[in-house]
């Protein structure tokens, strides 16, 4: 419920701001961008009304129901977001090879902070033989371009 | 008639029989695994084609689409859970058989049901797809706004859930397909002085960021459960067996594959949603539908013969309109695209060559699933349990960061996938789906030149509006669009009347997921 209110009101500043936007181009390029942010400025504001409906409230009521029961790890979700987000931006500094095995070992080291020691290595062990694996395969096999840096 | 034969002697060269059956097996692998859909398999592997010719390209990922649909099953026969979501049918009575001690019988039902679906579904695209092409010669700015507008519109069928939000995403997929160049004037538009927005979003890093990166971050969050297989034991002569069942129904294999195909045509619903209606017919139809739910072998050859006849329906819109069917075939789209062939009359006149060979490979491809399907059975079931997805994110993101990156060789790509994984990843959380905004980026900028030309020929013929809605093909567009915007209303007055078991079992599970 909550959600859905944020999220129609994040739409609507995008729409709003998409059309403003749009008020710089000339009269062919702005009309259709102008046409989609009215329409979903209209489409955000009817789903932020309808998160007031009853229908709505019994709807959010028996997600968050069955939620409870997942549980989701917003702690491993926030890491690895993290990894994700520095492997990304480390891919053209260290290269490839490199920034994907040190991502691939923080994951792994992460997901399984709770499994013994040998499981966690042995999914060291395959990560780094699974990205040593596609690389070559892409570089010297298919010939396909990688991101280079630094090392390799 | 050259390129007919022309293709079917390139299908028949080893190279690409080779490829045939490496993009199934392939495809097979991914599918089975839970949590990665035919879109990823496509997507992920989209990169292994980078260095082939086009019809090598093309071939390979036309096995991996209906691989991965078809490895679907695996997942959903052994472990009640479908590797992809166009098994969650298949999953009601294949793993009820499984559990009887009867998953070999499920496997091969299924095998035999996606094969022949699968035929049924290439045999329409074949027969279906040039005329169509031809057709849409007749098409002008007006015609394409309206079918862009009806492509859309289905956006309110497909999300029944909440088809606002269906909208929206629809919506936001427009507003970020206008990133970039302006297709009549040229001008820049929400570049923000950002040299790498300035020629748009690229339609496959934004596909495998929508599709993979919230996959990946949904594992990461479910915590890593770990689903133990049904272990089984291949029998000598099941296939004989199966077969003298399947062929006693031809009726349900031949009704569920024309449901499969249908659905896949209209665009956006795909081979999930195929799977569905299919199932619930059979259920309908049935002389026992007490028995469905309970190991029925029609269940499963309804849910597999329609998921994979889907595959062909999907690529009729695809290859003659530009409008893809399904979520793999926006990916099947973007591969074209790279490769410098458009969809419509030009892939069957100027590309005939490649364009039939593609189709007839799929024939080859629905062929091979039957051995491989039932020799990589074994090795597939160990794949659903055996690879620690500890290990499988990260390779996930991995081939994600490599398919993104190696189109234009640009890391700019990477950081568009990143920041469309993490719209569709924050979008799911609040309900909505990737499928709409994908209909809709693809769809943008053909709904806007629709738009904007019509304007002006309509400007030029002192008609500005009239334009829109005196053509013939418009008429019939803009009726098709009334219907498919109309449908969501009149299917819950149905609903609402029917109070048929199947349905409330059916629904809540159809609204799970939306890609396949």
């Amino acid at each position: 419920m909550t959600k859905d209110r944020i999220a129609a009101l994040a739409l609507v500043g995008v729409g709003v701001l998409a059309w403003i936007e749009a008020q710089r181009y000339g009269p062919l390029s702005r009309l259709f961008p102008q046409v989609v942010s009215i329409a979903l400025v209209l489409l955000s504001l009817v789903m932020f009304a309808s998160s007031f409906t009853a229908r709505s409230r019994r709807a959010a009521e028996r997600q968050a129901e069955s939620r409870e029961h997942e549980r989701p790890d917003v702690r491993g979700v926030l890491l690895s977001l993290l990894v994700i987000v520095a492997w990304t931006l480390l891919l053209e500094v260290l290269g490839v090879w490199t920034s994907s095995v040190i991502a691939f070992v923080s994951l792994v080291v992460i997901l399984r902070s709770t499994e013994r020691a040998a499981v966690v290595w042995k999914s060291i062990a395959l990560g780094v033989v699974l990205v040593t694996g596609f690389v070559l395969l892409f570089r010297v096999v298919l010939r396909v371009p990688l991101p280079e840096g630094v090392f390799w | 008639m050259p390129s007919l034969l022309e293709a079917l002697l390139t299908v028949a060269h080893p190279v690409n029989l080779v490829l045939v059956a490496l993009g199934v097996g392939a495809g097979i692998v991914v599918g089975a695994l839970p949590g990665l859909t035919a879109t990823m398999a496509i997507a992920l592997l989209v990169p292994f084609t980078f260095g082939m010719n086009v019809t090598h390209a093309l071939v390979l990922l036309g096995g991996i689409y209906c691989g991965a649909i078809y490895g679907g099953s695996y997942a959903a026969i052994l472990i009640n859970t479908p590797g992809t979501p166009a098994a969650i049918a298949t999953t009601f009575d294949g793993f009820a058989l499984a559990k009887k001690g009867h998953a070999y019988r499920a496997i091969v039902v299924a095998t035999v049901a996606s094969a022949i679906g699968g035929l049924v579904g290439v045999g329409f695209l074949i027969f279906l797809a040039p005329p169509l092409a031809r057709a849409s010669l007749q098409f002008g700015p007006p015609e394409f706004f309206w079918l862009t507008v009806f492509g859309l519109t289905i956006i309110a069928t497909i999300s029944p859930k909440s088809t606002v939000k269906g909208l929206i995403g629809g919506a936001l997929g427009l507003l970020i397909g206008t990133i970039g160049i302006a297709p009549v004037d040229g001008a820049v538009r929400y570049a923000f002085r950002t040299v790498a927005l300035q020629n748009g979003i690229t339609l496959i890093p934004a596909l495998i960021g929508l599709f993979c990166l919230p996959e990946i971050l949904d594992m990461i969050a479910s915590r890593f459960h770990r689903e133990t297989a049904i272990p089984y034991r291949p029998q000598r002569h099941m296939l004989r067996r199966v077969w003298r069942i399947v062929a006693r129904k031809p009726w349900l294999l031949l009704r569920s594959s024309v449901i499969g195909t249908v659905i896949g045509i209209i665009p956006g619903a795909g081979a999930n949603i195929a799977g569905m209606v299919s199932y619930n017919e059979a259920v309908r139809v049935s002389r026992k539908p007490q028995e469905f739910g309970e190991g029925s072998l029609e269940g499963i050859t309804a849910s597999e013969a329609a998921n994979n006849a889907g595959v062909g329906g999907s690529l009729v819109p695809l290859l003659t309109l530009g409008i893809p069917g399904a979520p793999p075939a926006a990916v099947l789209l973007g591969a074209l695209l790279l490769k410098g062939m458009r969809p419509g009359a030009e892939l069957f006149t100027v590309h005939a060559s490649v364009t039939y060979t593609f189709m007839f490979s799929l024939v080859v491809a629905n062929v091979l699933l039957l051995p491989l399907g039932i020799l990589l059975g074994k090795g597939a079931s160990k794949v659903v349990t055996g690879l620690p997805t500890t290990v499988l994110a990260p390779l996930v993101f991995f081939l994600s960061v490599i398919g993104a990156f190696a189109i234009q060789n640009n890391v700019g790509d990477v950081y568009v996938m990143l920041a469309m994984g993490l719209v569709g990843f924050l979008g799911r959380r609040v309900g909505f789906q990737p499928g709409p905004i994908v209909l809709g980026l693809i769809l943008g900028a053909m709904c806007e030149q629709g738009l904007v030309q019509s304007m002006l020929l309509g400007r030029a013929a002192g008609t500005p509006v009239a334009i829109f809605f005196t053509r013939p093909i418009s008429i019939v567009l803009i009726a098709l669009t009334v219907l498919s915007a109309g449908w969501p209303l009149l299917a819950r007055v149905r609903q609402r009347r029917t109070s048929d078991e199947t349905a409330a079992h059916i629904h809540p599970l159809l609204e799970e997921k939306r890609d396949d």
